[in-house]
């Protein structure tokens, strides 16, 4: 037995001997890591098509392969700048918008930049003359008309004047444009296909290329492209690496090997960062929130009084204490760093002293015949962003529950089932939240306070259509003036808190990424997104 | 002989037959709807009506089994709906994955296993007995997600190891590190790669720095994976040699004057093989099937990862396979077995048929 062991050791050995450099045919390739950052995220890129995809481990790679023709200014969320387009126009009447693209861009395949490439792209999003597998964005560009290229000149044509709404959903990573060549080859695919094609042939103008990609060995490397039009990209290599387990994820940050970005960290882990010799910590207040959503259709809640009492009942302080100092209370629908959000702005009868609010809430119950009804918090079992504990929270919220005499109870669900459960209206209370995509008041009271042709929109979670509501709504995505957008807004928040109650917003928080002090000048906006083309390494 | 092997053949047959049908329930049971899970934020009724007639969910359960067994017959597997890919495929990079990695979880716990149960049972109520038994507790009893951290922790790149002794610590996860090497690449481009990381970098590309690398990244993973059947393995050795030691054709042996070893290894050992073998069995059954946790802690792109995966995005086709395969794992294994008694123990195989 041992002598075979040796013998097999033997042939090992000898086996590895001469050409053990991989330089001969079918060699292991080496790669150049003298100047790389390994980005550590939660989630796994797996579908590098920006047209078709809504995972954030998908989004924070796209960033680098491609871009888009406008993008949220890094210092100030409630502006644009350019990128693929140099420069953009709006039409008097609010129904077109011009944009003068780059001249002398070049897609990773070598593919030139046009007019025509862009129209392509943004078709191919709206489905227009494509069929898509998942087209998650397709809602949000309904007010499209169409797009006219000419030369370098893109013109945008609307439906109705919403001009500043389309030109934020243009910021998205999903107006991504993608190399004509690569789309025209995947149109006569089959949808599954066409997007497995796109990613497999991933080519953008972005600072960065796809050098190997296999998401199942979770391997995601991106190297500088050489002919990018901003110059080449001083860092060499980008390595996305997921790693799901949180533990795990925190190991990076000590890591002494190499430079380092850790996505999602854990928030209490945040104060070691900052008091750490090699990483940095980068937070800011996110464009989100998270509520409480209330179903005015289901019996437990179909009273106004009932859910006046729990917007009243519901202590924000308690929440908070499970974001480890990372979260703020939050009163209205719009995340709380936009212009939109109004700071004085509380529910009716809200009194600062909350033994009174409580005692209001209670009375509004008694008055409804609500005392000791059966009432059920519904809640993600996986945390989200602006849910780090559910099931803690959710506990929470029913301790407020409790106190005003309603018999709350929790219920925890897979979080693509509750997400669907919002549509359906299978639920009386449910604790959700929303990151906002655009940084547009409109991609919140929309999709989650609106609706169509009289029926709730699918992630409203009042489940009513309120035409007062509706009309307003219309009439705000019109506005260019900053300053009417804001009174505008603001009077829609109050309508609905006020005539219909069917959400609680409870806290806005903060998002942070780790990296390491050697990385400098690398750029990150207010919506989370980051880009290496202009990061150097010390 | 032969006639057991045909009789367990035709019994693992009839138990694959209910695998197969069990994995067709499996997309039954599972709570949710996976056309939701298709449609994301874009659901609505219709569409998800759409999905469901796409899937042909809408279809009747029996006309659903009869075209899932065509097709599992025909090896389509389906296709992953959040890559687009064919699960084969993806098969073929995570179960060569796990089972390098359970393999080798396999040889250190055996080797471990064995020789601490060996001794223990040799040197029966001293020290070394306490200490094996000891040791066998903890690797049954610490929980794996907790015993992978205190591996990073102790020995990971940035470990206390690494620290106090100056050096670089262990990878913290992945089959190799894509800041190194294309080794993916190669083993896509290479016609002759298995997928085995460990023997296509030795035999197919005669690389022994990469082997060495990857090697390194598979220290920790199979070390924790293996604390569970080391201690299993252990306790099972300790208790059938302590039994072997005491039989008369030990004490013959003993009498006869042979060697310590011979009689240890040749005499005791060999008869008190076959719980042992059959711990070693159901183990690789166990570290094929329950590589999750491990997998997930160290990033390991094997089967644990992609079930996980699979579940968290409602992803029923990859969930159906991979069950599939693991079980198909658990049969031929215990087949394996149950022909390797007949090869130890000739008694088996003659004194069949009363079962």
């Amino acid at each position: 037995m041992s002598r075979s062991i040796a013998l097999l050791l033997v042939l090992a050995v000898a086996a590895c001997g001469g050409d053990g450099d991989g330089e001969n045919t079918g060699g292991i390739g080496r790669v150049d890591s003298t100047s790389l950052v390994t980005i550590v995220t939660a989630d796994q890129p797996s579908v590098l098509d920006p047209h078709s995809t809504s995972n954030g481990g998908d989004v924070k790679v796209i960033h680098q392969i491609y871009e888009t023709l406008i993008r949220v200014d890094p210092s100030d969320v409630n502006r644009m700048v350019p990128a693929l387009a140099t420069q953009w126009t709006v039409a008097d009447d609010g129904l077109s918008i011009q944009f003068q693209l780059r001249e002398g861009v070049t897609f990773h395949d070598g593919a030139a930049f046009d007019a025509a490439a862009a129209k392509l792209s943004l078709d191919r999003l709206r489905e227009d003359g494509f069929e898509l597998s998942r087209a998650p964005y397709k809602p949000e560009f309904g007010d499209v008309a169409g797009f006219d290229a000419d030369g370098h000149t893109l013109t945008m044509r609307l439906s109705s004047p919403v001009a500043r709404v389309a030109l934020r959903n243009l910021t998205m990573f999903c107006a991504s444009i993608v190399s004509p060549t690569v789309l025209e080859a995947s149109k006569s695919m089959d949808p599954d296909a066409a997007t497995a094609f796109v990613t497999d042939n991933a080519a953008g103008t972005g600072g960065y290329r796809v050098d190997a990609f296999d998401q199942k060995a979770k391997i995601a490397r991106l190297v500088a492209n050489d002919d990018y039009w901003n110059g080449k990209p001083s860092i060499g290599t980008l390595i996305f690496t997921p790693v799901s387990d949180e533990s795990t994820r925190t190991e990076y940050l000590g890591n002494p090997n190499g430079h380092f970005l850790v996505d999602d960290v854990p928030r209490q882990h945040w104060a070691t960062v900052e008091s750490s010799e090699r990483m940095q910590l980068h937070s800011w207040w996110a464009l989100n929130l998270c509520y409480l959503g209330m179903n005015a259709k289901h019996e437990a809640t179909k009273e106004l009084g009932v859910r006046r009492a729990i917007q009243l009942a519901v202590d924000r302080e308690a929440v908070m204490a499970h974001y480890e100092g990372t979260a703020r209370p939050t009163y209205s629908l719009v995340a709380q760093p936009m212009a939109e959000y109004d700071r004085g702005l509380r529910v009716p009868d809200w009194d600062d002293d909350h033994a009174k609010r409580l005692a209001t809430a209670t009375k509004l119950i008694d008055e409804a015949g609500a005392k000791g009804r059966e009432i059920t918090i519904y809640y993600p079992q996986m945390p989200r962003p602006y849910l780090p504990r559910p099931q803690n929270i959710a506990d929470t919220v029913r301790q407020s529950l409790k106190a005003i005499g309603l018999d709350a109870r929790i219920q925890g669900e897979e979080n693509s089932v509750l997400f669907s459960q919002v549509s359906t209206g299978q639920y009386e209370l449910i604790l959700i939240g929303w990151m906002t995509d655009n940084g547009d008041p409109d991609n919140f009271y929309s999709p989650l306070a609106d609706g169509a042709d009289g029926k709730p929109a699918e992630n409203n979670t009042s489940r009513t259509f309120h035409a007062d509501v509706h009309a307003k709504l219309l009439a705000a995505r019109q506005l260019s003036s900053a300053g009417e957008r804001v009174t505008a807004y603001r009077d829609v928040e109050r309508a609905l808190q006020t005539d219909v109650a069917g959400y609680t917003p409870l806290v806005n928080t903060k998002q942070a990424v780790a990296y390491s002090k050697g990385i400098k000048g690398f750029v990150i906006d207010g919506i989370g997104h980051y880009r290496f083309d202009e990061a150097t390494l010390e | 002989m032969l006639a057991y092997i045909v009789r367990r053949l035709g019994l693992s047959a009839l138990l694959l037959a209910v695998v197969v049908a069990a994995t067709f329930m499996l997309h039954h049971a599972l709570p949710g709807d996976p056309a939701a899970a298709v449609l994301g934020k874009q659901y609505t009724q219709e569409a998800a009506h759409e999905m469901r007639e796409r899937l042909g969910l809408n279809d009747p359960i029996p006309t659903q089994f009869v075209r899932y067994v065509g097709r599992v017959a025909s090896g389509d597997l389906g296709r992953s709906h959040v890559s687009n890919e064919l699960v084969t495929e993806e098969l073929k990079r995570a179960l060569p994955a796990t089972i390098e990695l359970a393999l080798t979880a396999l040889l250190i716990a055996t080797l471990v296993g064995v020789t601490l149960g060996v001794l223990t049972a040799l040197r029966p109520r001293t020290w070394w007995d306490v200490a094996g038994l000891t040791a066998a507790l903890a690797g049954v009893s610490l929980p794996i997600f907790w015993l992978g951290f205190l591996a990073l922790q102790a020995f990971g790149e940035s470990g206390v190891m690494a620290d106090v002794l100056g050096v670089r610590g262990l990878p913290l996860g992945g089959r190799f590190s894509p800041a190194a090497y294309s080794l993916g690449q190669f083993v896509n481009e290479t016609p002759a790669a298995t997928g085995f990381f460990l023997w296509d970098t030795l035999f197919v590309a005669g690389d022994t720095q990469v082997f060495l690398h990857v090697l390194k990244h598979l220290f920790l993973p199979a070390i924790v994976l293996a604390s569970v059947p080391m201690a299993v393995i252990a306790r099972i050795t300790r208790a059938s040699m302590g039994d072997a030691l005491l039989q008369d054709y030990v004490r013959t042996a003993r009498a006869k004057g042979l060697r310590a070893r011979t009689v240890v290894l040749k005499h005791a050992l060999r008869n008190a093989s076959i719980p042992i073998v059959t711990s070693i069995g159901t183990q690789l059954g166990y570290l094929i099937g329950g590589a999750v946790l491990t997998e997930t802690i160290f990033q390991w792109p094997g089967m644990g990862t992609y079930v996980v995966d699979s579940i968290r995005a409602l992803d029923v086709k990859p969930l159906q396979a991979c069950v599939l395969v693991v079980a198909v794992g658990f049969v031929i294994v215990n087949l394996l077995v149950d022909i390797s008694y007949a090869w130890l123990d000739p008694r088996v195989s003659t004194a069949g048929g009363a079962e």
